[in-house]
């Protein structure tokens, strides 16, 4: 031992002495106890429902709620969903046609002979975009008061860079 | 006359964990002095330790099972959880706040009014340069030093390596005598 060692040793005696005599508050105990008693009391149903909610289960039943939800909406929206869908599937050709969930396009229009989009080994889309008035040439209605506007095509371009086909592509709630 | 064995604190734990009021009371009193003690030495107040140790035991009332026997002893368990406390909320209110009472003088009562003077003020001294060590060195030193707790033991409260405890223990000890001899009270003579 060091003298600074021993030197602290000794200047430790009198603290350990007094911390030999410090205690907690005479009524922690009785605190204490009335805690334990109200962990361990018989609890209701409800109340261990409650419990078990504000434990960690929150999280799953949080999950478990946002399924529910979900599943709730989904059937409520069924109806219009299913409706929509049949007046789709139900246009003629050319005409609209339902594709990917935010977007409608018509049917291809073939450009040229279709005979070249069978005998096409590899085949490519391009998303382009072209004057809306450029509907009127495959039979299709043009707004007049959007004719101005370009409207969205995807263009099928063959392995020589010719292209195939055509369809025009709207958003979901964009008149053409 | 035969002695009862008493309860080991792992049979006291099962038994609270069932709801025996008795084994908690049981529990309680055999730690609840350490602890205090312990979280006193760490932030330098008494009513601050003892909220850390109620804490401490209605953490084991709550959540009785995030103690495990298998991990080590319950009394380093509650240790551990008294000084997460301290470190975590209550050290920096702690050293601003120390206790104002000077209780050095309680146990002094044959000394002269001089001698227990003197005492009082090394004794005050020594609590001040604890307080002002870095945490990870003051605990090492409550630990191993003021409660005369093994390394082993001192280690699995604080978490760390056995050899951790050693070298922060060693630069405590270093410290205190240099802080003990920097604020070291001039002898009486040379004041006259």
């Amino acid at each position: 031992m060091t003298p600074d060692e021993k030197t602290l040793q000794a200047a430790y005696a009198p603290l350990r002495q007094e911390l030999a005599t410090a205690v907690p508050p005479a009524g922690q105990e009785a605190g204490l106890l009335a805690a334990f008693r109200q962990q361990h009391a018989p609890v209701s149903r409800w109340q261990r429902l409650v419990q078990w909610v504000r434990q960690d289960r929150g999280l799953y039943l949080s999950l478990g709620g946002s399924c529910v939800a979900a599943l709730a909406a989904l059937m409520w929206l069924r109806p219009m969903l299913w409706n929509e869908t049949q007046a789709l599937q139900a246009a003629p050709a050319g005409t609209l046609a339902p594709t990917a969930s935010t977007e409608l396009t018509t049917a291809f229009f073939p450009l040229g002979d279709p005979a070249r989009i069978e005998a096409a080994q590899h085949a490519r889309m391009v998303r382009v975009s072209m004057p809306r008035a450029s509907l009127a040439a495959y039979g299709l209605p043009v707004n007049p008061e959007l004719a101005d506007e370009a409207i969205e095509a995807d263009l099928l371009v063959g392995d020589d860079g010719a292209p195939l086909a055509l369809r025009f592509v709207r958003g979901k709630y964009q008149l053409i | 006359m035969s002695v009862l064995a008493q309860p080991t604190d792992a049979e006291l734990h099962n038994r609270l964990m069932a709801g025996d009021e008795a084994a908690f009371t049981q529990v309680y009193r055999r730690h609840k002095d350490v602890v205090y003690r312990f979280a006193l030495m760490l932030c330098g107040a008494s009513g601050l330790a003892a909220d850390a140790t109620q804490e401490t035991f209605l953490l084991l009332i709550r959540e009785p099972a995030r103690f495990d026997p298998a991990r080590g002893a319950l009394s380093a368990f509650l240790l551990g959880v008294v000084r997460n406390l301290v470190r975590r909320g209550r050290d920096d209110l702690a050293v601003a706040a120390p206790d104002e009472d000077d209780s050095a003088a309680d146990g002094s009562h044959d000394l002269t009014p001089l001698a227990t003077l003197l005492a009082g003020e090394a004794l005050s001294s020594l609590q001040q340069a604890i307080l002002s060590l870095p945490f990870a060195y003051r605990e090492a030193l409550v630990l191993c030093d003021l409660q005369e707790l093994p390394y082993l033991d001192a280690a699995n409260v604080i978490g760390c390596p056995i050899g951790t405890v050693r070298s922060r223990l060693n630069r405590a000890r270093a410290r205190l005598a240099e802080l003990l001899a920097e604020h070291a009270p001039l002898r009486l003579e040379t004041t006259l």
